[in-house]
This record gives C-alpha cells, sequence and structure tokens, in this order.
C-alpha cells in the first residue's frame, strides 16, 4: 500500500464514520476533523460539525443521537483507524503525519486535507484535546 | 463505568490496598482521595484503572507533598497524580504514576485546568473521567487512555509514552 493509499483510505474512513454519525440531523453543512498523533506523546481524533452556520461538538449536534456514549464511540474508531494507518505507514518506513486537518462538505462532497509532520505538542504547553480546533479555527471554534 | 456496575464492585474502602511492605495489593478495587476517587490494580499491583464518576475540587489548603517513588520510573521522568492535587488527589502512591514530564507538565496538564476550569465556572459545571492505564511488567505506563465528559462534552485523549 502506498503513503497515498494509505491517507485515502484513512481519510475516507473517517469522513464515512461522520456522515454516519450525523445521520438525519438538519442543515449539517461541514465536518472539520481534527487528528493529532505524536509518538512518544498524544493522540486525538475528533469531529467538529457546522450546523446552521453554527460549529459544534458531536454531543451538541441537533437532530440525531448525539448522547455522550456515541460521542466515545466515533472517538474511538477516529483512533482504531489511526493506529491501524500508523502501522501501515511504519510498514512502508514513511514517517506518519503529525497532525490532519480535514474539511468536508456533504452537499457538494468538497474535500480538503491538511498534513503536518512537524512535533507540535511535544514541547509545549498545549494539548490537542483542548487547543486542537483553536488552532485551526480561532474563535469559530466552540469552547469546551 | 455506568453506577450500577460501580455498585457491584468488591472496592476496598479502608486503606488495606496498601500491603504491610507499602506497595500496591494486586488485582485490587479501591477508593482514596479526598473525594473517594476509584482504582484497581493489574496483576502485579500496579494501578491500571482511575473513575472518578464526579469529580470535585480540593477542600484542603496549600499543596499536599506527594510520594515521588513511582514504579518504572525513568530519570527526568514525573511521578505524576492520575487526580490532581487540585482535585483532592491522594498524595501517595495509590493516585500516582510514572510519567513523562512534558505529559504532566503540558498534555495530561492541560486537560485538568479544563476540569477545573468547568468545575470552576458559574453555575458550576460537572466533570466524570475514566481512564485506563497500559502498563510494562515494571509498572512503567506505556500508555493513557483518558476518556472524559465535561459539560457533556466528550473528550477522549491518548498520552503515549
Amino acid at each position: 500500500m502506498s503513503e497515498q493509499e494509505i491517507l485515502r483510505d484513512l481519510i475516507s474512513k473517517w469522513v464515512s464514520l461522520s456522515v454516519e454519525y450525523a445521520g438525519d440531523a438538519p442543515d449539517v453543512r461541514a465536518f472539520y476533523i481534527y487528528g493529532a498523533s505524536e509518538v512518544p506523546g498524544v493522540t486525538y481524533v475528533n469531529v467538529l460539525f457546522d450546523q446552521a452556520g453554527q460549529i459544534v461538538y458531536p454531543t451538541d449536534l441537533v437532530g440525531t443521537d448525539s448522547s455522550t456514549d456515541r460521542a466515545g464511540q466515533i472517538q474511538s474508531l477516529f483512533r482504531s483507524d489511526l493506529y491501524d494507518a500508523a502501522d501501515k505507514f511504519t510498514s512502508i518506513d514513511v514517517p506518519p503525519p503529525t497532525e490532519y486537518r480535514v474539511y468536508y462538505e456533504p452537499s457538494s462532497r468538497k474535500l480538503d486535507v491538511q498534513l503536518s509532520r512537524e512535533v507540535i505538542y511535544g514541547d509545549s504547553d498545549k494539548t490537542p484535546s483542548v487547543d486542537g480546533f483553536t488552532m485551526w479555527l480561532g474563535d469559530r471554534a466552540p469552547k469546551l | 463505568m455506568p453506577r450500577e456496575q460501580i455498585d457491584q464492585l468488591p472496592i476496598v474502602r479502608d486503606g488495606s490496598h496498601f500491603d504491610a511492605n507499602g506497595d500496591l495489593t494486586s488485582n485490587t478495587w479501591y477508593q482514596t482521595g479526598e473525594h473517594e476517587y476509584i482504582y484497581h490494580t493489574d496483576a502485579n499491583g500496579h494501578i491500571d484503572r482511575f473513575i472518578a464518576e464526579d469529580v470535585q475540587l480540593k477542600t484542603h489548603d496549600g499543596r499536599l507533598r506527594h510520594d515521588g517513588n513511582t514504579p518504572g520510573k525513568l530519570p527526568g521522568g514525573h511521578a505524576g497524580h492520575l487526580a490532581s492535587d487540585g482535585l483532592g488527589g491522594s498524595p501517595f502512591r495509590d493516585n500516582l504514576v510514572s510519567m513523562l514530564s512534558t505529559h504532566n507538565l503540558s498534555s495530561f496538564r492541560k486537560l485538568e485546568i479544563a476540569w477545573e476550569r468547568a468545575l470552576l465556572s458559574d453555575p458550576p459545571g460537572r466533570v466524570s473521567v475514566e481512564a485506563r492505564i497500559i502498563n510494562d511488567p515494571t509498572g512503567r505506563p506505556q500508555r493513557f487512555e483518558i476518556r472524559s465528559v465535561i459539560n457533556g462534552r466528550r473528550v477522549d485523549l491518548d498520552l503515549n509514552q
């Protein structure tokens, strides 16, 4: 499997999970999937939804099952896919990305992916679960 | 873990989770700290679970001096609290694990600050935490799988070391 194939597979899985999570929630305009993974270090993946112009956490999405258990399940599946991809990168001697920013618009199927291989959190006072979306989306990111 | 399951656990509450040498006993559920958070040890007597259904701020003044001698600690590493002093965590080895200094001072600390900020808000928020700790045979954690709910928002974070 090539680097591009591993990435395409991972992003496809993440987007599919987000589509499935959103279900029949109305007016979902975009998904923002943020992932960070550093070894040694932190691993975090989560998604925010733009619903009617407001960016919200999965548990705040209206019109679908947005229980904390279901929000936990999607994060668990995100991480599982990420760890699988990391193993595949290692098997072909390619360093895995340390940061993923995936933007997807379900209506137009527009997809934008930004990757980084810099160490972002290792020597900083930030952590992706608190700071990741804010570094990406600024004031538009919802606060915890 | 649901409340009904927690109620069925054989939780030690009398301090007998320490043996005569001051080591944690193996395969033991126990409560410790100001708010009686719940912990479990693995077959080697190392902490592998931490559960705080209702995280609360500390009630003591100042900062309690903690035991810095944790299993598997490497040079430059820290003895890190699972429940911080600010959250009323025990200062003893029943709440302390070996942690990379960067985790203790940044990634994990930043998450703790988010928990504390939620609890200090007006009206006070609600925080629950469950963590699994995957240890090597020396008791050094290789990964912390931290699952918290902050004011209804699920926040999961893995710390690898």
